[in-house]
């Protein structure tokens, strides 16, 4: 039997799998090298799976062999295509990189439950992504949040105060992740289906029932929850600035990510342009937090000391620029929301190596610990600078790409004000970042923090150069967005989950 | 003719910058190449004129799309050409003058410095030949952050204070409103490129003034109030810095951006006609006659001479906005003659500053027995800002005055003369007192306080002397830059 | 005061989902104490679970097991008033010619009756789907209390409480220490 037609479901399962087996070695490097071969072969099954969306259109696997409506379903696009590659993407480039990291921030006997949760998460985040049943992604939403809230809390052994942020995560995760089911629910009395295309359809004669709306504001409630959407966004800062730093490299640039893409997928594809814009009023509400997320995530971001907590910060208002997208409805605000998707995965990737880099050698990542550094670590120096611009979106960045579809796509709909807010976002952007360059390479060494011995490993910047090469690429290369807009396209026009 | 290709001017101060950083620890070497590099710009951008003037070419490159019909674009035209060799021809004197600062005076960081300033090159070159707005966007963010580096190079608290005021206006500007114009633009029109006549011929008039207000206050390098504050508080870096800032590139980038959103964005006959620009022409008459009121009462000498140029900045945007031909011309000649007036009294006063310490106006009384040839220069440069001939300056704001009278402002006119006064007020005395009074009574114990000051090092010497001589020659050469600007704007009528 | 009676009687479940999802919130939000806020949560998902139980309720419906037309007819006939003879001559019915054979059997019912039985015979059974949800969605509730109950044991631990203000009391004060 040819493994060929089990692609979909491999990409979930591999992981998964693995987490498990991971879970019962009890030794470090062979749990590390497992967890790196699994994470890599994922990444290639993802991009073989991507290749056959691209050459065929939508690919469905039904699992078990059982065929929807009854059975389970896989459904893959070109839209969840680009996120499962990317996600999987993440993940093979932070989990093999990650060894020296994980040695100095988590306890040694740890390390074999450590990849084994993190593969596990990933497995989470990647069968939501595929599936097209609408309860099965509850479940593996509630997969990665758990194994999530406990990455978290394997920070502690560096700050116990991971542990608080993990509790917090967990409560806000818990309740979004209920408020999603609650949604579900009332979805689901009124059209008797889980699958997402066949609840589509349904939904299309619905359109006046309470039911479906009480549990469309259910949903999107819930997931804007799970984003981190202002003004629910506190659980994040916290848990990205204690959790162990590959486990913040690995989410922030995957977790928020997947959370974007569900919403995509609801608000789109299963709710349908009238029902989201029409008939509920979700563009206003989104983009109204989107906006404040904006404004506030860059204030809070400029004020930080501790540079994890600044790029915590810095992703709310990064949040904010994916929900304003796909909130204007729009082509021109969807293809920034995805092309913004990817850069700002790649850039906040990025960032994060090389403050673990920092953490490595200076034992923390407060701006004491920074002051200076690039005379001994220039690599690393460079690749917060390159990451930093990234952020703001300078021209020839993925971020100057998408700031303008999202400020083209508010003047497309005569937002001018939104506009305004995106580009004082990337002010403020311009704050924080620069203060932190500025801390970075104009720093007096030794005066603050005593200076680093030297260089990090190259697991450390090699990882994060590559990632900023990619958000580069993205940024200089018209045919590479060009791609991503079609499938922004696609996803606009509802043809299928 | 052969002329090389434009995307040259900006690979030579590129691969200089890269060398010069690489040089770090052989200082002359790393000079030398500083040196080579801003010859051989020199060469390059020279060779670009007589295919521009004689054959009519408009040399072109095409990079990368960034987005569908969205790319990097250099295109060689006249206006662009006035910038680009203006800048192209003080990076030499410049450099010369750099050297020597820098080491008479014994800075830190001297291969930043100097790698700094070769990206800063590179950025205005590709501010003067881009072809569209995005590649005017992409050199004038890059211009902000090679020169923060270089303002901020003494890295106190006061000068990190400069940096952030700088970046704030610089960035704030350009990112919230002229970003906001140039997306705008690209939504209503679906181009961004740059065409004689302008792009906007189907854009309702209202629309058409709030972009020309946004592009107008969104070019901050302009230094038009309220957006000044950064020009004079960045005084606090080196002099060469601040030659860089007022003369070579960085407030030129943002007056010629103005020129040339106004020519090839909007068309001059649209600014004219279909824009409500009126206000636009008081805020710069603001601005002329309050900045020189400033500088009078300004006694710290680079003080005075920033608000100097905060008010000569805004006879160009004058000029962009008066909306006819000869004001188009006026301000591409004021681009070229205030740059070499301006760098010479910059010059000068970094001269003053690293042979005798001193930085008061008030403490140059009898400098010049001290100092005569840098005094010598300083008047030069000076007269040549009031605008007298046989200096440049006459030229430009002859121009600039005949183009109030043609769009029947007389009032305007008025202004640029009762500004002419100002800067005579606030100017000559330096030289004056100078050279015609004595030197203050020392202490008594070492004889005249001025005792053992000699002129500065050679290379500034050389440098102040060259720009000098340079706004004497455009006097009475001026031909060259009126043909250019004739390009650009007939002045037939 | 008719219309509320029967709103609230009708809807009983939902008003009790609501309350304890309420309720939970509350407690999630206001205790200080960290194993009540997970008491909350807990209930909060309950209350979630009565939900989807609830929506699966078809009224007078058997439960989703399989039944022969044979032993649905008897459930239908101990639900009515029927002569035996009747009742032995539909079953006899059923055996040999299906359901609708035995319907005419059985001959005419009182109005109400017929009714019943119609209904009973025509719909089968609750919908078992959101029950199987539910069971699903109670494994995953039980490991989030699994993961967060041993979070709590490690913040006690670490603080040597397990209260919220107190934890926040302790934080600030090793920040001043660090500070000074």
């Amino acid at each position: 039997m040819t493994l060929t037609p089990q692609v979909p479901a491999l990409v979930v399962l591999v992981p998964l799998l693995a987490g498990v087996v991971i879970g019962l070695v009890r030794h470090a490097g062979l749990a590390w090298l497992l967890a790196s071969l699994a994470s890599v072969t994922t990444f290639a099954l993802t991009l073989a799976l991507a290749a056959r969306v691209q050459a065929e259109g939508v690919v469905i696997y039904a699992m078990g062999g059982w065929a929807a409506p009854t059975g389970i379903e896989l459904r893959v696009d070109a839209l969840n295509a680009l996120v499962l590659a990317l996600v999987a993407g993440m993940a093979a480039v932070i989990v093999p990189t990650s060894r020296a990291s994980v040695a100095r921030e988590v306890p040694a006997d740890r390390h074999d439950q450590f990849y084994a949760l993190v593969l596990l998460c990933v497995a989470g985040m990647l069968g939501v992504t595929a599936t097209g049943d609408a309860f099965n992604l509850y479940v593996l939403i509630e997969i990665s949040s758990l194994t999530a809230y406990a990455l978290v809390a394997l920070g502690r052994s560096r700050d116990r105060r991971a542990l608080t942020a993990s509790f917090q995560y967990l409560i806000m995760g818990s309740i979004g992740a209920s408020f999603l089911l609650v949604g579900l629910g009332y979805l689901f009395l009124a059209t008797g289906t889980l699958n997402m295309a066949d609840m589509a359809v349904r939904l299309a004669d619905l359109h006046g029932s309470t039911t479906v709306r009480t549990g469309v504001a259910f949903v999107i409630v819930g997931l804007s929850l799970k984003m981190a959407l202002f003004p629910v966004h506190q659980w994040m800062a916290d848990a990205y600035t204690y959790a162990p730093t590959s486990v913040t490299a690995l989410m922030a640039s995957t977790a928020t990510k997947v959370g974007v893409y569900i919403t995509i997928r609801f608000v789109y594809t299963i709710f349908g342009h009238e029902l989201s814009f029409v008939i509920m009023p979700t563009d206003a509400f989104l983009l109204a937090f989107a906006c404040l997320a904006i404004v506030v995530g860059s204030l809070q971001a400029i004020r930080q000391h501790d540079v994890r907590r600044l790029l915590a910060y810095s992703s709310v208002a990064q949040i904010g620029y994916l929900v304003l997208g796909l909130a204007l409805g729009s082509a021109l605000g969807l293809s920034g929301t995805l092309v913004h998707l990817l850069n700002h995965a790649l850039v906040k990737g990025a960032l994060f190596l090389a403050v673990g880099a920092v953490v490595y050698r200076q034992g923390g990542a407060t701006m004491h610990e920074l002051t200076g550094i690039a005379r001994r670590m220039p690599l690393t120096a460079a690749a917060i600078a390159v990451g930093g611009l990234g952020l703001i979106g300078v021209p020839l960045t993925g971020g100057f790409v998408s700031k303008w579809y999202l400020v083209a796509g508010a003047l497309e709909a005569g937002l001018w004000p939104v506009a305004v807010v995106v580009l004082v976002g990337s002010l403020l952007a311009v704050a924080y970042v620069l203060r932190l360059l500025q801390v970075v390479y104009f720093g007096e060494p030794g005066t603050v923090a005593p200076e680093p011995a030297g260089e990090a490993p190259a697991s450390f910047w090699a990882p994060a150069l590559l990632l900023l090469l990619g958000s580069v690429a993205l940024g200089v290369s018209g045919q590479l967005t060009g791609g991503l807009i079609a499938a922004a396209a696609g996803a606009l026009a509802g043809g299928a989950p | 003719m052969t002329h090389v290709s434009p995307e040259l001017t900006l690979v030579i101060p590129l691969v200089g910058a890269v060398i010069i950083a690489l040089l770090g620890r052989w200082p002359n070497a790393r000079e030398a190449v500083t040196l080579a590099c801003a010859a051989a710009l020199l060469l390059a951008v020279g060779s670009l004129f007589p295919a521009v003037l004689e054959h009519g070419a408009r040399p072109a490159w095409r990079g990368p799309e960034v987005l569908p019909g969205l790319g990097l674009v250099l295109e060689v035209e006249p206006l662009g050409l006035i910038y680009a060799g203006v800048a192209a021809l003080l990076w030499l004197p410049n450099s010369l003058y750099s050297i020597g600062y820098m080491r008479g005076h014994h800075e830190t960081n001297q291969t930043r410095f100097f790698a700094c300033f070769a990206l800063s090159i590179a950025s205005a070159m590709g501010i003067a030949f881009s072809g569209n707005l995005f590649t005017l966007f992409v050199f004038y963010e890059a211009l902000s952050l090679a020169t923060f580096p270089l303002v901020t190079h003494h890295g106190t608290e006061k000068a990190q204070r400069a940096g952030r005021l700088y970046v704030g206006f610089l960035f704030g500007t350009s990112m919230v409103l002229m970003l906001l114009a140039i997306v705008w633009t690209w939504t209503l029109t679906g181009t961004v490129d740059f065409r004689a006549g302008g792009i906007l011929g189907d854009v309702s008039p209202g629309l058409t003034a709030v972009l020309f207000g946004l592009f107008m206050l969104g070019s901050g390098k302009a230094a038009v109030m309220p957006f000044h504050f950064w020009l004079p508080s960045a005084m606090v870096a080196p002099t060469p810095v601040s030659a860089l800032l007022h003369a070579v590139a960085v407030v030129k980038a943002g007056v010629f951006v103005v020129l040339k959103v106004s020519v090839y964005v909007f068309g001059v006959d649209t600014v004219a006609s279909g824009v409500h620009h009126e206000w636009l022409l008081y805020l710069a008459a603001a601005t002329i006659l309050i900045a020189s009121i400033v500088a009078m009462t300004k006694d710290d000498l680079k003080a005075r001479l920033a608000y100097s140029t905060v008010g000569q900045l805004s006879y160009i945007v004058l000029g962009a906005a008066l909306g006819n031909s000869l004001g188009v011309a006026g301000g591409g000649l004021h681009i070229a003659m205030h740059a070499f007036g301006k760098i010479t009294l910059f010059f000068c006063a970094g001269a003053i500053y690293v042979a005798a310490h001193k930085t008061k106006v008030s403490e140059l009384t009898g400098l010049g027995r001290r100092m005569p040839f840098t005094m010598l220069a300083f008047a030069v440069g000076a007269l040549s800002i009031i605008g007298l001939p046989p200096l440049g300056g006459a030229w430009s704001k002859w121009y600039l005055g005949l183009a109030t009278l043609e769009a029947g402002h007389a009032g305007l006119l008025v202004v640029l003369l009762i500004s002419s006064l100002l800067n005579v007020a606030y100017l000559l005395p330096i030289p004056l007192k100078a050279f015609f009074l004595s030197p203050p009574a020392g202490d008594g114990a070492h004889g005249g306080a001025d005792e053992g000051i000699h002129e500065a090092p050679l290379p500034c010497l050389i440098a102040l002397g060259l720009t000098a001589l340079g706004s004497v020659a455009l006097f009475f050469w001026p031909d060259l830059l009126l043909r250019l600007v004739t390009e650009v704007a007939p002045l037939g009528s | 005061m008719s219309l509320l009676a029967t709103g609230l009687f009708n809807l009983l479940n939902y008003w009790v989902y609501v309350s304890l999802m309420m309720i939970g919130l509350y407690a999630v939000i206001a205790k200080t104490n960290l194993v009540k806020k997970v008491i909350g949560l807990s209930l909060f998902q309950t209350g979630i679970f009565i939900f989807y139980i609830s929506m699966g309720v078809v009224s007078g419906a058997t439960t989703p097991i399989t039944w022969t037309d044979a032993e649905r007819l008897r459930l239908g006939l101990s639900r009515v008033e029927v002569a035996p003879e009747r009742a032995a001559a539909a079953l006899a019915a059923v055996e040999e010619d299906g359901l609708d054979a035995a319907r005419a059997a059985l001959g005419p019912l009182a109005p109400a009756d017929a009714a019943r039985l119609d209904e009973l015979l025509a719909r089968p059974y609750t919908n078992p789907l959101p029950h199987v949800l539910i069971l699903t969605a109670i494994v995953v509730s039980v490991s989030t209390m699994a993961v967060a109950l041993a979070i709590v044991m490690e913040i006690k631990a670490a603080y040597g409480t397990i209260e919220s203000d107190e934890i926040v009391t302790a934080e600030l004060e090793t920040a001043r220490a660090a500070r000074s």
